[in-house]
């Protein structure tokens, strides 16, 4: 096939890329949005198994889970039924427990210092 | 039966009740346009061939969960989607453009599952991708989550 070097960055519909990007938790989210331009720009879509409703634009929420004598952080995806495990564990969140989240954001209580980090882009402000 | 035509003039006969699995040509028929032989101008024969396997497979999916066929599917899914990255291309674009629902997913969920864990370096030689990131879009997006691109279950094989 002619051009087949820009099979999966040009001539890949947006919204098949879109597809196959709502199939990926977490991390490999990331990993996806770095490979191209055009696949930084993909449509993130609800899974098509369900009606598309209003609110299906909003981010829907991760079950996480912090091993405290680790830092290995475990995110639950409810919609896909899968288990993302972000290991080995953010050596920062090491001995830190959970306290409240809200808006993306937890605030976190370790021994060293309190610590909010937002779930999903790992920010921190100490 | 409904005939099928390649975009290499090859032609394919196919049971309704197998065909009708794609959207496109359900409603052809259902408009009166099927009549003769379906020209399929997007597709090769290679990619044809791969999808009416699928539809003959399928044909009774409804009915497979009654007669215990789920696991037999399964395993030909699983079996179906192992090729190349691709020929893998080629069935995601005949599935959309025929609108086979169920392909569509398989293959989509395939790819993504082809993609977990795998380095940036990996996926764009897997998948013949040149990078057109500039360095600062590309450490934008990593600064947002250094921990993503790293740590020991981060595949760098190509495969």
């Amino acid at each position: 096939m002619e051009d087949s070097d820009k099979l999966w960055s040009d001539r890949i519909p947006p919204d098949i890329l879109g597809s196959i990007a709502s199939r990926l938790v977490v991390g490999e989210y990331f990993v996806f949005r770095v490979v191209c331009k055009q696949w930084r720009l993909a449509p993130l879509m609800p899974p098509s198994h369900r009606p598309r409703r209003l609110h299906d634009d909003l981010q829907l929420p991760y079950l996480m889970t912090l091993h405290e004598k680790t830092g290995i952080v475990e995110f639950f995806d409810p919609v896909y039924n899968v288990v993302t495990t972000h290991n080995p564990g953010i050596s920062k969140l090491k001995g830190s427990r959970i306290r409240s989240s809200k808006a993306g954001w937890l605030l976190m209580e370790s021994w060293q210092s309190r610590v909010d980090i937002s779930t999903f882009s790992a920010k921190s402000i100490i | 039966m409904v005939k099928l035509k390649s975009n290499d003039d090859k032609e394919f006969e196919v049971e309704e009740a197998a065909v009708i699995q794609s959207e496109m040509i359900k409603n052809m028929i259902e408009d009166g346009c099927a009549t003769s032989v379906i020209p399929l101008p997007n597709i090769d024969s290679k990619t044809l061939i791969k999808v009416i396997e699928y539809l003959n497979k399928h044909i009774n999916m409804g009915k497979a969960a009654e007669t215990g066929e789920e696991d037999d599917l399964k395993e030909f899914d699983e079996q179906f989607v192992n090729m190349g990255w691709e020929e893998l291309f080629d069935v995601i674009m005949a599935a959309n453009y025929l609108n086979i629902h169920e392909l569509m997913e398989l293959c989509c969920q395939s790819a993504a599952d082809r993609l977990k864990n795998k380095s940036v370096r990996a996926v764009r030689e897997m998948l013949k991708i040149t990078n057109d990131l500039t360095e600062e879009e590309e450490q934008e997006i990593i600064n947002d989550a250094p921990w993503a691109f790293e740590g020991p279950e981060i595949d760098d094989t190509v495969n």
